[in-house]
């Protein structure tokens, strides 16, 4: 898997956690593409605060929060939030940087505090669209030209440091204008030209890259559909798609036609390996979006991704799962019943306590961890290690 | 201890200090509620309900009953209980907590 796949996998993990409520772990190498993927802004910054590098990422924090004004409007508790999240010197210090900016006069004001305090001078900045539409057109198009067009038909290794540091101070005026132009500008063709550029895979020499394509790439799909990707297979990376099923909520039909894509044009992937993570989330997605009644349980005995394999057995319910696959009963006591099963490429053998309820006479199944034996143990585990030896039981 | 599908009383000697109060709904005391079918635990009596770090503790001076659309009433008798909700297991939760690919 490359370093980008990744990372998506990572994302897709963090977004199964957000939508069930999960706990998940963050860590430093994987903060940075935290912060620029996650669908929470505010939330993400209090998960992420706490990490060390965290001060070390106020430009990324900046370029979401352009993204949220510009897409949602200015939202001064988000601001004063972000302003409140890293030291003043780190706020100073990004501020000074685009003050700096030799070029279209319009940048400046990304270097003023006023932009970030009030909806007024956020508004002020904003008020005239042609003007913003038209100096972002001309930001984007010589960093394309520049950057990817020119310096990265080379090796890496030719990229001057003087070069990277101009396209890092370059890089939040990008980002605005990218996404003012996805917003004000759809059709424009720089937001495809950055789509797809296939170089990116073999030479990007910095993630900022990657996350310009990536957010490139979504709007040229809410756009166009699936068809941006049939008429553009040859120069479309898999990445993308992979990272694109994350971020849009593809139909069943698009779903399908996007499996067909793939599996038809595996010659125009360089990569097997992200082709097949792809195949492999599409038929997942195709899976999640069939009626849970038409699933076959038997289905997660197919399914390797553990990720994926809770999803699917939460959508084709644990009670329809034992009862296709069996299950052994490794004890019985007093109606109830443990049951074992055993599914292959899992590391543990998962145990269900078998239960009716009392009252209405239907059964029902609840899991228990792997090293109880006995009904008994499973029953006083469930009510906290308590004996279970109940006056009342309904 | 009493059991009630997914919720169990036990005895409690003394009402933990800090506990507030909760307070009464159109329902009654809402003891525990299920997310996905609405359904609840409650106790339509006139009791005293208080919550402190999460637990629910019933405090009642005569003998109460606790009420669930799928489960026959189970009754309460006059003193104080703490409340308590069953866990459950997730194997492939866990496992895919733990993998790291």
């Amino acid at each position: 898997m490359c370093s980008e796949c990744a990372q998506i996998a990572f994302y897709h993990r963090v977004l199964m956690a957000e939508k069930n409520q999960e706990s998940f772990e963050l860590a430093n190498s994987l903060l940075p593409y935290y912060l620029k993927e996650t669908s929470n802004l505010a939330g993400g910054i209090n998960n992420a605060k706490g990490l060390e590098n965290f001060s070390g990422y106020p430009e990324t924090v900046f370029c979401r929060l352009y993204e949220q004004n510009i897409l949602n409007g200015f939202e001064p508790s988000l601001s004063k939030f972000i302003m409140s999240s890293f030291d003043r010197e780190a706020i100073n210090s990004y501020l000074e940087d685009r003050r700096m900016f030799i070029g279209d006069n319009t940048w400046h004001a990304l270097g003023f505090g006023e932009l970030y305090r009030a909806e007024e001078g956020w508004n002020n900045f904003v008020r005239d669209k042609s003007q913003l539409i038209n100096s972002s057109l001309n930001a984007l198009q010589p960093y394309y030209e520049w950057w990817i067009d020119g310096k990265t038909a080379s090796e890496p290794t030719d990229i001057l440091e003087s070069d990277l540091d101009r396209f890092q101070s370059l890089f939040p005026i990008l980002y605005f204008s990218l996404i003012y132009l996805s917003k004000y500008s759809k059709t424009s063709r720089i937001i495809k030209d950055i789509a797809l550029n296939r170089q990116f895979g073999r030479t990007f020499v910095c993630s900022n890259d990657s996350w310009l394509q990536r957010k490139a790439f979504v709007c040229c799909i809410r756009e166009e559909g699936v068809r941006f990707i049939s008429d553009n297979v040859r120069n479309v990376r898999c990445a993308l798609i992979y990272h694109a099923l994350l971020k849009i909520d593809f139909g069943l039909h698009d779903l399908q036609e996007l499996k067909n894509l793939v599996s038809g044009e595996k010659s125009h992937f360089p990569v097997a390996v992200e082709l097949s993570n792809v195949s492999h989330l599409i038929d997942f997605m195709i899976l999640m979006h069939t009626p849970s009644d038409l699933l076959d349980p038997t289905l997660i005995l197919k399914v390797k991704n553990a990720e994926r394999r809770k999803e699917l057995v939460g959508k084709i319910g644990i009670e329809r799962v034992i009862s296709k696959l069996g299950g052994r009963i490794i004890d019985s006591w007093n109606g109830y019943e443990l049951l074992e099963l055993d599914i292959p490429d899992m590391s543990i053998r998962p145990k269900y306590l078998k239960m009716k309820n009392p009252s209405i006479g239907t059964y029902h199944f609840e899991g228990v961890p792997p090293e109880i034996t006995a009904c008994k143990e499973a029953l006083s585990w469930r009510v906290g290690g308590l004996e279970w030896n109940p006056e009342q039981l309904t | 201890m009493i059991v009630q599908g997914d919720v169990f009383f036990t005895r409690a000697r003394l009402l933990p200090r800090e506990a507030k109060a909760v307070e009464r709904t159109a329902r009654g005391y809402v003891i525990a509620e299920g997310e996905a079918t609405g359904h609840a635990h409650v106790v339509a009596d006139e009791v005293n309900l208080y919550e402190k770090d999460g637990v629910l503790y019933l405090r009642t001076t005569k003998t109460v009953e606790v009420r669930h659309e799928e489960h026959k009433p189970v009754s309460l008798q006059a003193g104080t209980w703490q409340v308590g909700i069953v866990r459950e297991y997730d194997p492939f939760l866990e496992e895919a907590r733990r993998v790291e690919d």
